[in-house]
């Protein structure tokens, strides 16, 4: 069972995994130089994206495998140069669960396994809500 | 210790008051009015392509918000939507609201719709400048 958790709420609430959220916090925080304070872009796109609801027509965000049945429901959105967070919607909500770093066109069988996998677990709604200090 | 999501609120609070999350902020402001605007015109992305002469994977990137725009761009963009680019910063746009809001209330025929627009943005937070169509 994934356990995910609110981060943004929005058009589209955001709900992320620790595995994912510890990510982009780790690899995407720097420290902007006029300001002198820590900054993460990825962040801000998401939150940003998530404010409007992650629309579908939006190029950042793509049904990954169309008519792959393993791949059914599974999105990925691509935050930041090489980033794609794999995740699927419910409801009124953006669920991201896994995370990989995009290196070339094509998907790698490690990647199209994130998505299958990400896939499944929406399938089998192996995924719960919780409080953010129980994640 | 504070723990990962108040960490990230942190962060996304100093990115929206950094420069770099101004620049952000306006490329999604960007992405947004062409869309609204493909919308309202009911086009299609490839049509403002050709208009632009611009390949439909440059377009790509700009709705992805993935591209450091010129102002050349930004102008041309606008010209082939048929609006006009002004840049208002936060202040003075919520003082023109009030000032609008007044004229109304003093049975003006103001205009309030363009701020209305303004208002709704998603991303009215950027403290910077703001694309907005006069």
């Amino acid at each position: 069972m994934v356990k995910v958790a609110l981060l943004f709420q929005g058009e589209k609430d955001f709900y992320i995994s620790k595995k994912v959220l510890k990510a982009i916090i780790t690899d995407y925080t720097s420290i902007d130089r006029d300001t002198g304070k820590e900054v993460n872009i990825v962040l801000k796109e998401v939150r940003d994206l998530s404010l409007r609801g992650f629309p579908k027509n939006n190029p950042r965000i793509r049904s990954e495998g169309k008519g792959k049945a393993k791949t059914k429901g599974a999105y990925r959105v691509w935050v930041n140069g090489n980033l794609r967070i794999a995740g699927f919607y419910e409801d009124k909500k953006f669920i991201g669960i896994d995370y990989y770093i995009k290196k070339s066109q094509h998907n790698t069988k490690k990647q199209v396994k994130a998505l299958e996998k990400v896939a499944k677990i929406k399938r089998n709604k192996d995924w719960i809500i919780v409080d953010r200090d129980k994640l | 210790m504070k723990n990962l999501f108040d960490h990230a609120e942190d962060l996304v609070e100093s990115t929206n008051n950094s420069p770099i999350g101004y620049e952000y902020g306006l490329r999604f402001d960007i992405a947004d009015f062409i869309y609204d605007k493909l919308n309202e015109l009911g086009k299609r992305k490839k049509w403002l392509a050709e208009k632009l002469h611009m390949k439909p994977s440059q377009l790509s990137r700009i709705l992805c918000t993935n591209e450091n725009l010129t102002l050349q761009t930004v102008s041309r963009i606008f010209w082939a939507l048929g609006e006009k680019p002004r840049i208002l910063y936060e202040d003075s746009l919520e003082n023109q609201i009030i000032s609008s809001n007044s004229l109304a209330l003093e049975g003006s025929c103001a205009d309030l719709n363009s701020f209305e627009v303004k208002s709704d943005s998603a991303s009215t937070s950027n403290k910077i400048t703001q694309m907005v169509t006069s």
